[in-house]
């Protein structure tokens, strides 16, 4: 006897929830930027308008949220020891 | 804190961070404007004053005599403190104040520099040490075991079936997840940090030049090649997860299910559907946002292989709802353990646990979590999901081999041979009272573990006495060390056909195989499914 099951209403709903992205809402953990600090380029216009905020909920895949999380750590203390580098070399800084 | 135009006019990818190079850009940048503006400061001429300079961070403006100039931290740098200023000062002489001793030009940044304290990323990067410390040991556990798995289940002929094609299919995908992951962590972080790009910008070249410093390209392809690879076996996996369920599914769900049948279609489910949209999310990147090793998120083309794996984990969890509900209807209907409704529960909750495993049913726990979570909620809850994203392989190879009836009756008539083919080598030639002990035991033996013992006796007795010795008078299938159990019955028949010419040929054993009567295609009604689930299961 066939006992196939067919997905109800209810499961479809589930499923179309699964793949809703919910980025509405900004997540600050430590290895996050700040809440909307890069935007979606928009050519012609150089003072582009706000936008919602970059939400880690985007990353949806632990695996693949780690690697892109660190790479970003990775790819911020890199600027940052160019910037701190190159600052030494052409000034003098009252810096701490 | 202020608006950025700058970050708001960079690359459409990198969600949330700029690179070294995209820095050096819109450094450079700021020069060319600032070039312009002082040429056309300096064609108003207004004499005493500090001449406006370009000091390679900020435009600094015609000085007043005598007076500090204030200039914001300027937007374009993205480490600096955007509400801070920085300050010059414009001697009395009308230039701005110089220490010879260094040859530079005084200017007070420490406003700027506020947020830049190295102490801040610390914390971040002992985060994802300890992150990747434990996710290595997960996948490097998860890869040893399934190794070792896929060996036993190769090495036996009679595991040889489609739902154990299915699990090799399956460990396979574990492991080259693993593997992909070993080898993107090794390569991509290695090549961030590029050496000929740093040591032109520590030069003086970038004072000097307008150009945008320009990267060999070419040198990110295997780095590339790397991050593609993690996406598609991570993509796989997932698939493969999803086949096991639709596998199982269909075992209890559909009559006259045939497996074998359908093993080519799970293939390209398996390998195949993510093979299209990792491709195409591939294509997207070089075109969209071609940008290092592709290591960064580029903004929304992500989707392109995040929702199909969205999509076979949704799928999945239903499916593994719909699995437990027919396995405890059949649980209540069959009264398997009797009527005693706590055992019926444990026996439910036994299996739910090992569908949960098996099914992943842990990525929809993490999925639906709410992520507002800041800082240490998110550490937890990555070290939470990694722990079990790492370790499912293992658990997954403990479920379906090492806890396995097959299995585990295989390797013990292997182990009993070899005990005894050792006892054999080591024992008198006077062995008469030995076969007669043998052919007792399997004579009167009814548990499964004294029938594996004689008849891995009868393999080394069948080799020295008559043929006759070995016949069974219940027709019953005897193959060398044969034990009798419920998985052998999903197993198709070729198997033991096989299994037995091999022992024919290899080990001169005349043993009658009797042919099963069992047809390849088997129907599974209410008993035969629960039977065939627990099999599974």
């Amino acid at each position: 006897m066939e006992t196939r099951q067919v997905p109800g209403s209810p499961r479809v709903l589930l499923l179309v929830l699964l793949l809703v992205p919910w980025g509405a809402r900004p997540a600050s953990g430590v290895a996050l930027p700040p809440a909307g600090a890069l935007s979606l380029r928009v050519s012609g216009r150089p003072w582009a308008v706000p936008r919602a905020p970059v939400s880690r909920r985007s990353l949806a895949l632990a695996d693949d949220a780690a690697f892109r999380e660190r790479a970003r750590l990775l790819a911020a203390l890199e600027r940052r020891h160019w910037l701190n580098s190159y600052m030494h070399k052409l000034l003098v800084l009252d810096a701490p | 804190m202020l608006k950025n135009p700058y970050r708001e006019n960079q690359m459409l990818d990198s969600d949330g961070t700029i690179t070294i190079e995209e820095q050096i850009v819109l450094v450079l940048k700021a020069k060319v404007q600032c070039e312009l503006n002082i040429t056309a400061q300096l064609q108003e001429g207004v004499e005493g004053n500090c001449f406006p300079e370009w000091d390679g961070l900020i435009c600094w403006p015609r000085g007043t005599v005598g007076k500090i100039s204030a200039v914001p931290c300027p937007p374009y740098i993205y480490d600096f403190n955007h509400r801070g200023v920085a300050f010059r000062h414009c001697n009395p002489n009308g230039t701005w104040d110089f220490i010879h001793s260094l040859n530079k030009t005084w200017a007070n940044y420490s406003d700027c520099l506020r947020f830049l304290k190295p102490d801040i990323s610390i914390g971040k990067k002992e985060f994802f040490e300890r992150l990747y410390i434990m996710y290595t040991v997960g996948y490097s556990i998860s890869f040893g075991s399934l190794a070792v798995a896929i060996l036993i289940i190769s090495y036996f002929r009679r595991l040889h079936c489609t739902r154990n094609y299915i699990h090799m299919h399956l460990f396979v995908s574990f492991m080259l997840r693993a593997a992909s992951i070993f080898v993107k962590d090794r390569v991509v972080h290695a090549h961030i940090g590029i050496k000929e790009l740093q040591s032109m910008i520590m030069q003086d070249d970038l004072q000097n030049s307008i150009e945008v410093p320009s990267v060999d390209k070419s040198q990110y392809m295997g780095c590339k090649m790397a991050v593609v690879m993690f996406i598609y076996f991570l993509a796989t996996n997932y698939y493969w997860i999803l086949v096991e369920g639709l596998y199982l599914h269909s075992l209890i769900s559909v009559a006259f299910f045939t497996d074998t049948k359908y093993l080519w279609g799970f293939t390209l489910i398996g390998w195949g559907f993510p093979a299209v949209f990792v491709a195409a999310w591939a294509v997207a990147r070089a075109t969209l946002a071609d940008k290092r090793c592709w290591e960064l998120s580029a903004g929304d083309v992500k989707w392109i292989y995040q929702a199909p794996i969205l999509a076979a984990i949704g799928l999945n969890f239903i499916l593994f709802l719909n699995t437990v509900r027919v396995l405890a209807t059949k649980i209540w209907e069959t009264n398997a353990v009797g009527h005693d409704t706590r055992k019926q529960y444990r026996k439910l909750a036994k299996s739910t646990l090992v569908l949960v495993l098996v099914f992943g049913v842990h990525y929809i726990v993490f999925v639906c979590l709410p992520h507002s979570f800041t800082g240490l909620g998110w550490e937890i809850r990555m070290h939470c999901e990694l722990f079990f994203n790492s370790f499912q392989g293992f658990f997954v190879s403990i479920i379906y081999c090492y806890c396995n009836g097959e299995v585990q009756s295989e390797v013990k008539k292997m182990w009993s041979r070899w005990n005894l083919s050792i006892d054999w080598e080591k024992a008198p030639p006077c062995g008469s009272h030995r076969y007669g002990s043998a052919i007792t035991t399997m004579t009167h033996s009814t548990s499964s573990q004294s029938q594996m013992a004689a008849s891995t006796r009868m393999v080394l007795i069948s080799g020295k006495v008559p043929k006759t010795v070995n016949r069974q008078p219940d027709n019953q299938v005897t193959l060398p060390g044969f034990v009798w159990s419920n998985s052998e019955q999903d197993c198709p028949p070729h198997s033991i056909h096989e299994e037995a010419k091999e022992a024919n040929g290899n080990q001169g054993d005349d043993i009658p195989v009797k042919e099963s009567s069992r047809p390849l295609e088997f129907s599974l009604d209410a008993e035969g499914s629960k039977g065939e689930m627990e099999d599974v299961l």
